[in-house]
């Protein structure tokens, strides 16, 4: 029985080395790359959007932030949209907009950076304000 | 049709491999393993060297024994017997031109040759046999054991033992069950006796752990995905778990059973590029739980030993995410879309796999070292496609004994 009990331990020591954290190895591009994350706290006058980088690469960013709309269609300007403009240099970014959110609507979000060559939008993640 | 066979001819051709492969080694595992051990001469002189540890059906006819002198091989009517240490025991003239396996010596003796248990008590030897018997039933043939060596144990053992009928009904045509009861006769029959691989175990369940690592590759080949799916993923990665071995060496010191708990998280990734000008980039990521079922076949150990092991995989994937970036590029603009499930990666697989490895005794653990190859045929759900997963590990085993 102690045998067993030391074979068991062993083996799930042996397990938990092999679990690795759920990261991809994005490869590298000649722009960065930047993924849209879930959308949180949506009311009807605000909604939190969060972005994170899936490759930052050394690329001076001139302009990061958001865009939306209700189409989610494929287009470079829009009329919703927040930007920061610095070369950030976290992994990670959030903004907390004010607009109109109609209950039971779908609206899009999509992350963009845009840096000396390149103007790079996020995959587009639809939310309501249910 | 060419979808459904495919995998099996792809499958079937890397066995057949495997074992071209295999059996050109075959005549290099097959060299000598002498170990302590002695023969009797016919004047009663017993003379200790090495015998050649050799498979049953040699041993009946020959011994091959080395000492100072040099190597002899001995016939039956040369020597009364011959033996190793700890392991088996030969004699001749119990069964006319051959040696025999001594099993029990007392009142009652039980010896072996092939599938023939020959029982010898005072001046009557009787051979229990259990031969096939065709039995021809309402126009049908039907195919039954012979339970005529029942009677005669039976007959053997009347004269100590109290029903037993009732003994001789519950066993089986095997080394063990009629061993056992020789046994029980000698004891009842209270007179010196000896059982001689008393001191080797029926069955033996050993526990131990595993780890390896593998190298995997993932084939997906499918006509409506091909634009933006790349067809081949590779991956290396480790792997973990618990091994149990149920082996009855006694009967069979050769051969185990062995089942295994396996843990691993693997990541894969690949890259297409298209045009228009599009980069897709698809990631698998899969954490599974394998239980390999399989039967090895060891040789005999010297320094080391030699083991060649087959059986069956069950995979459970208890995570199978597969997801495809998409980046289209109009000059300086770039949109990026994720798609969260282009194909499916079963949750459950079933799988194939052979190997080969080393393995060293030490006094309270077995090391082995294998070499396997898995091959995973219908890997993915896709209807259209061939998928598959191949695999090839290098495997550590530490099993406690």
């Amino acid at each position: 029985m102690k045998n067993f009990t030391q074979v068991i331990l062993l083996s799930v020591c042996l397990v938990l080395l092999t679990i690795r954290c759920n990261e991809y190895d994005f490869s590298p591009r000649e722009y960065p790359r930047i993924k849209t994350l879930p959308v949180t706290e949506v009311s009807n006058s605000e909604a939190t959007f969060h972005a994170e980088f899936i490759y930052r690469g050394d690329f001076e960013v001139i302009e990061y932030g958001f865009v939306w709309d209700n189409t989610g269609d494929l287009k470079t300007q829009y009329e919703n949209k927040i930007t920061f403009s610095d070369n950030i240099k976290n992994d990670r970014y959030t903004a907390k907009v004010s607009d109109t959110f109609t209950p039971g609507n779908r609206y899009y979000v999509k992350a963009y950076i845009q840096t000396n060559e390149h103007l790079v939008f996020g995959q587009p993640v639809e939310f309501r304000n249910l | 049709m060419h979808t459904e066979i495919c995998p099996i001819v792809v499958m079937l051709k890397k066995l057949l491999l495997a074992i071209l492969l295999f059996s050109s080694m075959v005549p290099l595992l097959g060299q000598s393993d002498f170990r302590d051990g002695f023969i009797i001469t016919i004047e009663n002189d017993t003379i200790y060297g090495s015998v050649d540890f050799r498979t049953n059906t040699k041993n009946y006819k020959s011994c091959l024994f080395k000492d100072e002198s040099g190597k002899m091989e001995y016939f039956h009517d040369q020597i009364k017997g011959y033996g190793l240490v700890n392991e088996k025991f030969y004699m001749s003239g119990v069964k006319e031109n051959t040696f025999v396996e001594i099993l029990v010596l007392g009142p009652i003796s039980l010896y072996r040759y092939n599938e023939t248990f020959i029982a010898n008590k005072g001046e009557e030897t009787l051979e229990l046999t259990s031969e096939n018997i065709e039995k021809k039933v309402k126009g049908r043939t039907e195919i039954k054991r012979s339970n005529k060596w029942k009677g005669l144990l039976n007959y053997l053992i009347a004269d100590c033992l109290s029903n037993p009928a009732e003994i001789t009904a519950k066993l089986d045509f095997s080394e063990k069950d009629i061993t056992k009861t020789i046994v029980k006769y000698n004891r009842c029959a209270g007179v010196d006796f000896i059982e001689m691989k008393s001191d080797i175990p029926w069955t033996e369940i050993d526990l131990g752990v595993i780890v390896g690592i593998s190298k995997s590759d993932i084939k997906i080949s499918d006509a409506t995905l091909s634009e933006y799916i790349p067809e081949s993923y590779q991956s290396i990665f480790p792997m973990a778990g618990i091994v149990v071995s149920v082996a009855s060496p006694r009967i069979l010191k050769s051969l185990a059973f062995q089942t295994e708990f396996q843990f691993s998280s693997s990541n894969y990734s690949a890259f297409l590029e298209t045009f228009p000008p599009a980069f897709h980039e698809t990631f698998i990521d899969l954490r599974t739980i394998s239980i390999p079922l399989s039967f090895t076949y060891s040789l005999p150990e010297n320094k080391f030993g030699w083991f060649v092991q087959g059986g069956a995989n069950y995979d459970f994937n208890i995570r199978n995410k597969v997801e495809t970036y998409t980046d289209n590029i109009y000059t300086d603009v770039v949109f990026s879309f994720i798609d969260e499930n282009p194909f499916k990666i079963r949750k459950v697989g079933f799988g194939i796999f052979g190997g080969i490895g080393v393995y060293k005794t030490f006094k309270k653990i077995k090391i082995n070292l294998t070499g396997r190859y898995l091959y995973k045929p219908y890997f993915s759900d896709l209807v259209t496609s061939n998928s598959s997963n191949s695999l090839f590990s290098i495997n550590l085993l530490i099993i406690k004994i």
